[in-house]
């Protein structure tokens, strides 16, 4: 637990730092640095491209996941194990392996880079969280609700309409949460992926960071951190996805 | 409400023979229990009905119309599942209306069907909440008014009353038959405790390895099984072989050991002949000296005594190495004195008590 949060509160506290260098324990309070944050290059464009990737990244890749995972945990089929363990690779492989990749298939189609080429590259990263929580949502709820819709008179459209769906919302809720979260603060396979014009709000950080010293990431941090924060505390006390992503 | 009619039917998964010729009517308002251990196919025959099971051979026929190509949504039956599967998401009113909604009622009808069925299973003032919020007979209740409120053909129970505990059990026991003998609602309900059947049910058909071994009412099957299977399955009792030696007019002499028994010939029987005798328990008689007038005497010393509040179980071991089971009124042990373990006692029943099975092999 102090592992973990001892970064996120070191974060905040040089955040706050009066100091031009990042030192620990901070001497002096200023919001200096969050006033800086406007100094990053293209930071607001930046972000705003980083939020509208992510949010597609999260709708697609949830929209994908649900008909696998319909099929994964409610139908037997052959070689099921392998193809659930080819869906959840991306998982496992190294991001930067994913990044080569992806840029390969991109050369060699001969495709413009864009930002649909970076979206792209987020949907095959992130597409496995989807499928693993909407499994986990399904696991949970109960196979016998369906069959109690249809035998009341529900044809199967409507069965999963208002029987099926409701039951995956929090799986759905969750694996948009994990595909978003993944694909806005990428930066090792965006890297590849970005051409001049189009920049993300991760690799305009890491640039900052690269020629400056000073809090300024630190403070644009801090503000990254209490806004996830806050939707994830919300998005938990209303359906309680985490402890079902840890389930799963 | 109508009559239902399994003809011939059998159903198999691969090369598992789950159903072996099942043919069964259910008349209409008829409260049928399938009863059996699990695995019998008790439950598979309900969803063959329900339409979640289609045959691999025979007939279905609700109401005299065949209806096994129709999916269980073009069904009118009301299921009521084990675990009850109501819907989490929903109150106790959008659980009830669900089939309502599906079939496109119009909303006074629907508010006013609702409230019946809500007054009929008591839950009046829980409409609000969700699944989660009730305790087990509610939800029980819930699931039996959304499967009633669309007023099936037929009603489908499947162990109705298993997830309940003991007292709650005994409640939903009579509430159940109240609301299906108000309704008349044409009833088949899955059970493996006999107990539920014997007190619910009008009818009983026993199932065994995917076959109906045997149909009839609680008392013909409880008092008089034609099977020693369905004996032994249906409350307690001894059962024992024996070989006939002697056959007297209205009786047959039998021993097995040197248990000698007369028992009214209800079939024909030759000399030498082996067969399984069956009586019940509360059938037997106890004494501590041989009574006078009894035709069936057999001694033996007390094993164990179990004591079960109205009544007290004896298990009694004989020389022969049979063991009898006797169930005796708890308060006669009292005036009778205590009986302890070695105690020798006489064992006493009439021929008429004893039930005759030509033997299995």
């Amino acid at each position: 637990m102090a592992v973990l949060v001892f970064p996120v509160i070191l974060t905040i506290l040089v955040s706050f730092n009066g100091s031009q260098f990042i030192e620990f324990p901070p001497k002096s309070f200023s919001m200096e640095w969050y006033v800086n944050i406007a100094k990053i290059n293209k930071i607001g464009e930046a972000t705003l491209l980083s939020l509208l990737v992510a949010s597609l990244t999260g709708i697609f890749t949830v929209s994908m996941a649900i008909p696998a995972a319909l099929a994964i945990a409610r139908h037997a089929f052959p070689a099921k194990g392998m193809i659930v363990a080819f869906l959840l690779s991306p998982v496992a492989v190294p991001m930067i392996a994913i990044g080569i990749a992806i840029l390969q298939f991109f050369v060699w189609t001969g495709l413009p880079f864009n930002w649909i080429t970076l979206l792209v590259g987020h949907v095959v990263l992130t597409s496995a969280y989807p499928v693993r929580t909407i499994v986990a949502s399904l696991a949970l709820s109960n196979p016998s609700l369906e069959e109690a819709a249809t035998s009341l008179g529900a044809n199967r459209w409507t069965v999963f309409r208002t029987v099926t769906l409701p039951q995956l919302t929090p799986g759905l809720i969750s694996g948009f949460l994990f595909a978003f979260l993944i694909s806005f603060d990428n930066y090792p396979i965006s890297i590849f992926l970005v051409r001049s014009g189009v920049t993300t709000m991760p690799i305009e950080v890491f640039n900052y960071i690269s020629q400056q010293l000073d809090p300024t990431p630190a403070a644009f941090s801090t503000i990254y951190i209490v806004i996830v924060s806050a939707v994830i505390i919300l998005v938990e006390r209303r359906f309680g996805v985490i402890s079902l992503s840890v389930r799963g | 409400m109508a009559q239902v009619e399994l003809e011939d039917v059998s159903f198999a998964l691969g090369t598992t023979e789950i159903l072996r010729n099942v043919s069964l009517t259910i008349a209409e308002g008829e409260c049928l229990a399938l009863l059996g251990p699990s695995g019998c196919g008790k439950t598979t025959t309900l969803r063959c009905i329900a339409g979640f099971v289609v045959p691999t051979h025979g007939n279905v026929r609700i109401g005299g119309k065949s209806v096994v190509t129709l999916r269980p949504n073009q069904r009118n039956v009301g299921l009521v599942f084990q675990d009850y599967a109501l819907f989490p998401h929903m109150s106790v009113r959008q659980n009830i209306a669900y089939g309502l909604e599906r079939r496109k009622v119009g909303k006074a009808e629907l508010a006013r069907r609702v409230g019946e069925m809500v007054a009929i299973t008591h839950l009046g003032g829980l409409e609000e909440r969700r699944p989660d919020q009730l305790s087990g007979g509610q939800r029980q209740r819930v699931a039996l008014a959304r499967a009633l409120v669309i007023k099936p053909d037929v009603l489908l129970l499947d162990e109705p009353l298993g997830a309940l505990d003991r007292l709650l059990r005994q409640q939903m026991q009579v509430e159940l038959k109240r609301i299906q003998q108000d309704l008349g609602i044409t009833t088949v309900f899955v059970t493996h405790d006999q107990e539920e059947a014997l007190s619910l049910a009008d009818r009983i058909a026993v199932m065994f390895d995917g076959r109906i071994v045997e149909t009839g009412s609680p008392e013909q099957l409880y008092h008089t099984p034609q099977q020693r299977g369905v004996m032994s399955f249906l409350g307690t009792s001894n059962i024992w072989q024996a070989k006939v030696i002697a056959a007297d007019g209205p009786y047959l002499e039998l021993s097995s050991g040197d248990i000698r028994v007369r028992v009214a010939a209800k079939t024909q029987l030759s000399k030498d002949a082996t067969v399984q005798l069956g009586i019940r328990p509360e059938h037997i008689r106890i004494s501590a000296e041989p009574p006078e007038d009894a035709v069936n005497i057999v001694s033996g010393r007390i094993e164990t005594t179990v004591y079960k509040g109205a009544h007290v179980e004896i298990y009694v071991g004989t020389a022969t190495g049979i063991e009898f089971l006797a169930r005796q009124p708890a308060v006669s042990t009292e005036s009778g004195g205590t009986v302890r373990s070695g105690d020798l006692v006489y064992l006493s029943f009439e021929p008429e008590d004893v039930l005759l099975f030509p033997s299995e092999s």
